[in-house]
Formats: C-alpha cells, structure tokens, sequence
C-alpha cells in the first residue's frame, strides 16, 4: 500500500498554529496562513471536525515520494510537449498536480490529506492553485460534485452563476457583492445535497477581478468590498467576506454572451446532462463513484432547481447586468 | 421480435446506473464512460422492467398505464430491449 502522507514527506514549519476552515464542503487544518479561506470559529473541540490535513512539504520529499511506477497522465493543459498544468493519478497515491510557477501538490487518494511544494513566491500567489485547482480535487474525491461557477447568497438562497471563461461569472458575482449580497464560493462551486436538497458549499474567499473591472469601479470601491492582496496576470485579488453556511441553489444561472437577438432571460424546460457537465471541474478525477455522484447530483439539480440561460446582452454593463438577475431572481420567488 | 426476450429475465447490469431527468432517462455505464439518453417514455419502460424482470409482466403494467393495446406496448417494448441489449445496458439473466 502506497499512502504518502505526514510521515513521509518533510514538512516545512511543522510546529505553526494551524489554520482551521470550513470550505468546498471540507474541514480544513493547515499548517500556513490561508487568508482565503476563511477561518473556522474557535470552539471547544474543534480539532474533532477536521478531516481534511493540508501541510507545506519540502518539493524534492514530494518529488521522491511520489511513486512513478503505476503511476499514469490523467490531466494536461497547454501544449503536450510543453504543458503548462499536469496531473498524475497513482490509485494508492493519488494525485499529484504540477502547475509550472505554482508548484506541486498531491492530493491522497481519500482526499484527506494535501501536500503543497510552492516555490518562494507570496502567498496569494500559490495559493490561488491551492484553491482554484487542489482543493477542489479533494471536494470531488470526498463526494461533491465541483462546478466552474461563482455563487452569492441573497436571504436564505444562493444564486450560482456558471459558464465559459471570459463569460462574466466573476464580474456578476463581484456587482452583486456590491449590492449588499454575501459571497458563497469565487469560479469553483462544491455542490452537496445532503437532506436531499441541493446546497452550495462556502469556497475560496478571494475574488480575481479583471483590471479592466476594477478600473470601472469608483476609486475605493474594491476596498470597501475587501482586502485588495495581490495582482497578477491582468486580475486584482480581493479578499471579501464569505458566507460561513452551506446555501441551499435556488437558481442557476448559465452565462452566454450574445448580440441580442434573443431573450435574455429564458428558463431551459428539459435540462439534461450537458448542460451541467459542461460547467464540470477537475475532470482529470475520473472515478466510478464520482460518475454515479456527478449524475445523482444533476439529475436533482435538473429536476429541482431552475436552469436560467442568461445571454449577456452587448453594451451592458456587470452593474446593469446584476440589477437585472437580481431582479429576475426575485421574481421567480 | 427476439423470442427469448420475451421469455427472460431481465435486468440492468450492475455496472450501468440511470437516473431520472427533467425530460430523460440518463443512463451511465461505467465500464465505458459512456452517457446514453431515452425519452421519457423508454425512461418509464426501462424503470418498470428494471423493477419486475420479466417482459411480460413488464408489457401488462405499462400497458395499464400508457392506456396502449398490448400488442403496441410488447412491440415498443421489445424494440428499447433490442437496443438496450445491444450497447450492453441491459443483460438477459439466468432466472435461477
């Protein structure tokens, strides 16, 4: 049995105070500081809910741990001669994810232990694979279902807005914080139905903002959302509150950009597969059991949730746009 | 029409799961990966014999239910096994 955990790597700085948090349905101890993933309340016997070990590693303990010999190429992006993300699977190791200037991280098997090797760069910066990319690995292995999506919870629902990059999800998301609702979960959504109801569980805390969304705001504006802690890559990081609570989805929002030709707002009467594997995250996890959840989870999805096909109308502001879903949101009850 | 579908037992292989939709039957089978759709009617009709195994008593509940002659119903029928059998989601059975 090849399990790489705690005992087998050599830890960076084992002796911090751990971070607790509760996200993408996981309770978190990590032995670093995650300002984006918001911190657990302190309680009498907290330490009994976590179940999910996430610890900094030295890259060559991972590197000469990981067990090349039954291990196979489940997940590339960029170029096959020179790609820019990699994942291996081992089925007793697990996986173990490489994105050239963010490092390697394995993520066990079970999904209850990850090992991060960053290379030296600020912590806004690696963790953004942290949460972007491993976290949601492990949600997937431990039974949620991970959606490229943004979510934002008005009253006692979440809305959750989905579709291609580039689509708007994050700028609608970002209006709507503006307007006074609470972030859910930023571009990757954990689903869960536990009681049968389908919820969306609190993800990362930090917002990515396009420089051109944040130079649409009025000065301050980003600062009164939250913590501007980094830029990178054409994008500003803005650290918001998050909402602490699985939501139950009361809607779906799929995000298209159109030339206005059609009606904005148009509910899909026979939602099917597509249409909610195509928003699908980390597909390189390629199990039986997550195949039978994945469509456990979209059938309910389909049956009990509206699906809304929102084509972004050309000229529209994100602002314009958020007033109008959330008005439309309303309306549906 | 294939005689011994009419006279077998027959199931969903346990690697191939359904689940209902708004508007269809989606049918996983997990051996290949491969996702298969049916109407809703093939929906209720794969459902019904999943739950009774055998064709005819199949034929009798969902003609009660569809309000079709039975010769309509057994020919439907017959013909979603057909195909069913075919991409290996559904598998005839020993009865013992």
């Amino acid at each position: 049995m090849i399990a790489i955990g705690p005992s087998v790597l050599r830890l960076r700085a084992p002796e911090v105070r751990r971070w607790n948090s509760r996200s993408f349905g996981l309770e978190l101890s990590l032995g670093f500081d995650a300002p984006g993933l918001p911190r657990a309340p302190a309680a009498i016997g907290v330490g009994a809910l976590v179940d999910t070990t996430v610890d900094l590693v030295y890259a060559d303990s991972l590197r000469a741990a990981w067990p090349r010999a039954g291990s196979r190429r489940t997940g590339l992006m960029g170029p096959a001669e020179r790609p820019v993300m990699t994942v291996d699977e081992h089925p007793e190791a697990g996986y173990l994810i490489h994105l050239r200037p963010y490092g390697r991280y394995l993520v066990s098997s079970d999904g209850r232990f990850i090992a991060c090797a960053p290379p030296s760069v600020a912590w806004w910066y690696w963790q953004r694979l942290l949460i972007g990319q491993v976290l949601p690995a492990a949600a997937a292995l431990r039974g949620y279902e991970v959606l490229h999506a943004s979510a934002v919870r008005i009253g006692d629902r979440a809305l959750a807005f989905a579709g291609a990059p580039g689509a708007g999800k994050s700028s609608l998301a970002l209006r709507f914080l503006q307007r006074g609702a609470t972030l859910v979960a930023e571009d990757v959504v954990a689903v869960g139905d536990p009681l049968g109801r389908l919820t969306v569980e609190p993800g990362a805390a930090m917002v990515n903002v396009t420089d051109d969304e944040a130079s649409l705001s009025e000065a301050g504006d980003l600062a009164k959302l939250g913590q501007v802690v980094g830029r990178s890559h054409g994008k500003v990081h803005v650290i918001v509150p998050r909402e602490e609570r699985a939501t139950p989805l009361a809607v779906m929002y799929l995000l298209e950009r159109d030339d206005g030709a059609l009606p904005m707002f148009e509910e899909l009467s026979g939602v099917g597969v597509a249409h909610v594997f195509r928003n699908s995250f980390v597909s390189y996890i390629y199990r039986a059991e997550r195949m039978i959840r994945q469509l456990d989870l979209a059938s309910l999805l389909a049956r009990t949730v509206p699906v809304i096909r929102l084509r972004v109308q050309p000229g529209w502001s994100a602002a314009r746009l958020a007033e109008a879903v959330e008005a439309h949101a309303e309306a549906m009850g | 029409m294939e005689p011994r579908i009419t006279t077998a037992h027959l199931a969903v292989p346990e690697h191939v799961v359904y689940r209902d939709f708004a508007s269809e039957t989606v049918l996983l089978n997990i051996k290949t990966g491969q996702y298969h759709g049916l109407n809703p009617v093939a929906g209720r009709m794969l459902e019904t014999l999943d739950r009774v195994s055998q064709f005819e008593a199949a034929v009798a509940l969902l003609t009660s239910e569809f309000e079709e002659s039975a010769d309509r119903i057994s020919s439907d029928l017959a013909e979603l096994c057909e195909r069913l059998l075919e991409r290996g989601l559904l598998e005839i059975r020993d009865p013992s």
